[in-house]
């Protein structure tokens, strides 16, 4: 398994599982997903940070956001049309990958030591 | 070994910016991390998971008694508790459950503190909110509810009930409104709930042409003033007939005051912006059993108000020992406004009755003393901490004089008309307007009805009544002042304390009617008496629909329920039934095209009605109004013009003096008729329909086009452009953005039997089914059947889903 594989795995879950707790601030996930960073650069990993979780993070919301609207019956879709909901998930996706590609990168830009590599 | 890197801070730093700029509203722009989170963001909205659980059990702290909460198939509650306490703390509860960010946004309007929410764009609404004293006139009416142990306990429990559902809330199940505007639901109190209904009082008591009156009046003339703004309508309908005692000339011809000349209005004549429509009226009737095919008296009210989503009522059954009542209330108040119980069903319209005077003062320049009767006298004030969101509060100053305090100054923006007046308003008086609705849920009879609406003081209403042992009755009810003729129709001298009025007509002198000998009454906002009331009054009164819903009522013997369907959803306009033939009657066909008169042909075959699929209510509409533009064109060149005369004046012109100077157009040559005017304002509405037509415009739906905005104005949350049949003076009113905005038709007899519908859903939750679930049927036409249950066992076997609150 590359490290980019484990590192968008391990990611996904974090965020699902921070996010979970709702009385959480929505920025939350940021923490673990920073976190794994660290980890990731103390485990010379070679991971593509930046790309990987904004990946991870990009398909974790747009996934969620589909989860929730179809379990509470599309009222985003019903008052703002498909094209309309496509966009609010896209904007969603956007902020939930950009968070944790960043989050990602920052843990391990921390860590990293000269000869890390840090491919984006 | 790693090490901590100095440049590895940089990405940290644009991770931590990013969250503190996706966190809060940025201009105009929502907190986008927050809303946009799939987990608590909006996405979480859209459902009503309790609306639509089978069955739900809420632990509170509160109520004494379980209270049994049954929602039907349209998810109206029904709500069944031991004790009057239990049943406003659950109604209070129900109501924040559904409608909670409507409540809230209403009472933030009401005090003037919409600045707390929004940055920019709200402050001098909150002044003037505030200035006009309607927050103070809601502490004070709340001061005298205090003394009403009845009115209280309700307010406290309701209040109980509404804080006990936000305590359950968490940011994920917030409605959306509080996510995008990014502010929480403060705790409800009962000084809301009062706010509340002194802000639809408002709505309902804006009328003030004091100044455009005025104006009109010395720059025509008492004679010509009198001619094109009659204070009274001799062939319009009163909502109570009388043929006894003599005219009183006093309200037919009104003179000019002596004190009204250009040196006492010297100030400008702009005219500050009013949000009040004097077409939001309403219509009600009742029939007795002598009327019916069943022998049980049938009460019918729409009442008529800006459409609105959330809408602004809310459907709901009451129900504990001893009380049992259906209707509609408004989200964050107490008890229902409209509806029926076992006994009685009671209805609104306006009364559209003149209750905002305004006073010319004469004010030092540094507002520290105003004149009143020869002599200055110390201006007190006070002082208005107005909060805003992410800026430090502004102080505004209110002045008060003896008549009321001063909206305008001189500096205030655009208020050049009314700077320095004062107004007196029935509304800034304490009142307790909550009592009436939680006596009237328990009446039994005409005494009962009486005794509570008593308590009902502004703004003045038509109640209408029926009572299942056939009394009938319509009561204008409200604060009526002793005026003298005139006074109050006209700016009023700030500088003599005689101009105030301090006394009122007595409550045995209201207009009042009871069990006519015909079987039936009605009230559509037209004049509350004949000319043969012995007091002098005026406001904004409409006969229209009166005068439509007088002729089905006289022309026919028996009614039925489905018969009051046809009357309410009629679309029939009275004023173009009696226009049109005058119009075609001056019309000289010579003078036409082949197209023009087979437009003509057309139209003397039309019947006056507004129907969607119509094609020759827009000629009509577009005949009508070149009509009235082009003989109206003189007062157009006043500087303060912003009243035109009644369509009916016009029309009375028309027939009766046909020469009339007015139709003479100014800036031609040749002197001008009626029927000039007449046939080029036929050939110019052709012309004008036949362009609309080509771009797909031939229907009346075409034109009137309904549209139900969100309280937040945003589209997106709203229903736009609905074509619709109905026009404002057809007793089917819907048009632009209001309309009857609750029709309900009660037949009372051994069980009552109620049909009823409005414009709206009872969920406030924007996206869910339930939000905008009754519009279309609404548009349609469609009535639905009013569940009234009896016991709790009835409720249960039509209910969709259950709470039990405990």
């Amino acid at each position: 398994m590359s490290d980019n594989v484990r590192t968008g795995l391990i990611l996904s879950a974090l965020l699902v599982f921070s996010r979970l707790v709702t009385a959480a601030p929505w920025w939350s996930y940021v923490i673990p997903a920073f976190g794994l960073g660290m980890y990731a650069a103390f485990r010379k990993w070679k991971t593509a940070c930046l790309r990987v979780g904004f990946l991870t993070g990009f398909l974790v919301w747009v996934c969620a956001d589909a989860w929730f609207q179809h379990s509470l019956h599309g009222g985003l879709f019903r008052l703002a049309g498909r094209a309309g909901g496509m966009a609010v998930f896209f904007a969603s996706g956007i902020i939930g990958g950009l968070l944790s590609g960043l989050a990602l990168y920052s843990g391990k830009s921390l860590l990293a030591d000269k000869k890390s590599t840090l491919t984006i | 070994m790693k090490k901590i890197k100095i440049e590895g801070l940089f990405p940290l730093a644009a991770l931590v910016l990013l969250i503190i700029a996706l966190s809060g509203q940025i201009f105009m722009v929502p907190p986008l991390g927050k809303i946009l989170d799939p987990f608590t963001g909006l996405f979480r909205n859209g459902d009503d998971a309790l609306l639509d659980a089978p069955a739900a059990n809420i632990t509170v702290h509160g109520v004494r008694h379980p209270v049994e909460v049954y929602l039907d198939e349209r998810k109206v509650p029904h709500l069944f508790a031991q004790d009057v306490e239990d049943l406003y703390f659950a109604q209070g509860y129900v109501a924040a459950s559904f409608r909670l960010w409507q409540m809230d946004i209403l009472s933030y309007v009401a005090a003037g503190r919409l600045s707390e929410i929004f940055r920019e764009g709200f402050l001098n609404q909150d002044r003037v909110q505030r200035r006009t004293g309607l927050p103070d006139a809601a502490r004070a009416s709340l001061a005298s509810m205090e003394k009403e142990p009845e009115t209280m306990a309700a307010l406290l429990a309701y209040t109980r009930g509404v804080n006990a559902y936000i305590a359950s809330l968490d940011y994920k199940s917030l409605p959306i409104e509080y996510k995008i505007l990014d502010y929480r639901p403060e705790p409800w109190s009962p000084l809301k709930t009062v706010l509340i209904m002194k802000s639809m009082a408002s709505l309902l008591s804006g009328y003030d042409d004091d100044l455009t009156m005025t104006n009109l009046m010395l720059a025509m003339g008492e004679k010509t003033f009198n001619k094109l703004y009659p204070n009274f309508d001799v062939h319009s309908a009163p909502v109570v007939p009388d043929s006894a005692g003599k005219v009183n000339e006093d309200l037919l011809y009104i003179r000019k005051p002596d004190y009204l000349d250009f040196s006492f209005l010297n100030t400008g004549s702009t005219v500050p912006s009013t949000e009040f429509n004097p077409k939001l009226g309403s219509n009600g009737w009742v029939v007795s059993g002598t009327k019916t095919g069943t022998a049980h008296p049938i009460l019918c009210n729409d009442p008529h108000l800006n459409l609105s989503l959330p809408a602004v009522w809310m459907e709901m059954q009451l129900s504990t020992p001893g009380m049992n009542v259906y209707g509609v209330s408004i989200p964050g108040t107490p008890a229902v406004i409209i509806g029926f119980n076992r006994d009685i069903a009671w209805g609104l319209t306006n009364g559209a009755d003149d209750v905002k005077d305004w006073y010319k003062l004469r004010v030092r320049d540094d507002y520290k003393k105003y004149f009143l009767d020869g002599r200055w006298l110390e201006l007190p004030y006070s002082v208005e901490e107005i909060k805003r969101r992410g800026q430090r509060p502004v102080y505004d100053t209110i002045y008060h004089t003896v008549h009321g305090p001063i909206p305008y100054t001189k500096s205030f923006p655009g208020s050049q008309g009314l700077a320095d007046h004062a107004l007196r308003w029935e509304l800034a008086h304490a009142s307790n307007e909550i009592r009436t609705f939680l006596e009237l849920a328990r009446a039994k009879d005409y005494s009962e009805y009486r005794a509570a609406i008593r308590h009902y003081a502004c703004p003045i209403q038509n109640f209408m009544f029926a009572c299942k042992n056939n009394d009938i009755a319509v009561d204008h009810q409200g604060r009526m002042p002793v005026k003298w003729p005139g006074q109050g129709k006209f700016i009023l001298d700030g500088t003599r304390s005689a101009h105030d009025y301090g006394r009122y007509i007595p409550e045995d002198s209201l207009p009042r009617l009871f069990n006519p000998a015909c079987g039936y009454l009605f009230s559509a906002n037209q004049q509350p008496t004949s000319q043969r009331y012995p007091y002098y009054y005026n406001g904004a009164f409409v006969g229209n629909r009166a005068q439509r819903i007088k002729d089905l009522l006289a022309g026919a013997q028996k009614f039925d329920v489905g018969s009051m369907q046809k009357m309410q959803l009629d679309n029939t306009n009275f004023f173009a039934l009696t226009a049109a033939p005058v119009l075609l009657g001056l019309t000289d066909s010579n003078r036409l095209s082949v197209a023009e008169r087979g437009w003509l042909g057309r139209m003397s075959r039309w019947k006056g009605k507004y129907d969607r699929n119509d094609e020759l209510a827009p000629l009509f509409e577009k005949w009508w109004k070149n009509m009235r533009e082009s003989t109206w064109d003189e007062l157009r060149q006043y500087s303060f013009y912003a009243k035109t005369p009644d369509d009916r004046i016009l029309l009375g012109l028309l027939q009766n003096e046909p020469e009339n100077p007015y139709f003479d157009r100014i800036g031609t040559t040749q002197k001008e008729t009626a029927k000039d005017l007449v046939l080029d304002a036929f050939k110019s509405a052709v012309a004008e329909i036949g362009k609309r037509r080509a771009e797909g415009r031939s229907e009346w739906g075409d034109y009137n086009t309904v549209s139900l905005m969100h309280i937040s104005n945003l589209g997106l949350f709203s229903r736009l452009r609905i074509p619709s049949s109905g026009h404002p003076e057809a007793i089917n009113a819907v048009s632009q953005k209001w309309g009857p905005s609750w029709r309900m038709i009660v037949e009372l007899g051994e069980r009552p039997k109620a049909y009823g519908i409005y414009a709206g859903g009872q969920s406030g939750t924007i996206g869910s089914p339930h939000y905008d679930q009754f519009v279309d049927d609404w548009n349609k036409g469609v009535y639905y059947d009013l569940h009234y249950y009896e016991n709790p066992a009835e409720a249960r076997a039509g209910a969709t889903a259950s709470w039990n609150i405990n």
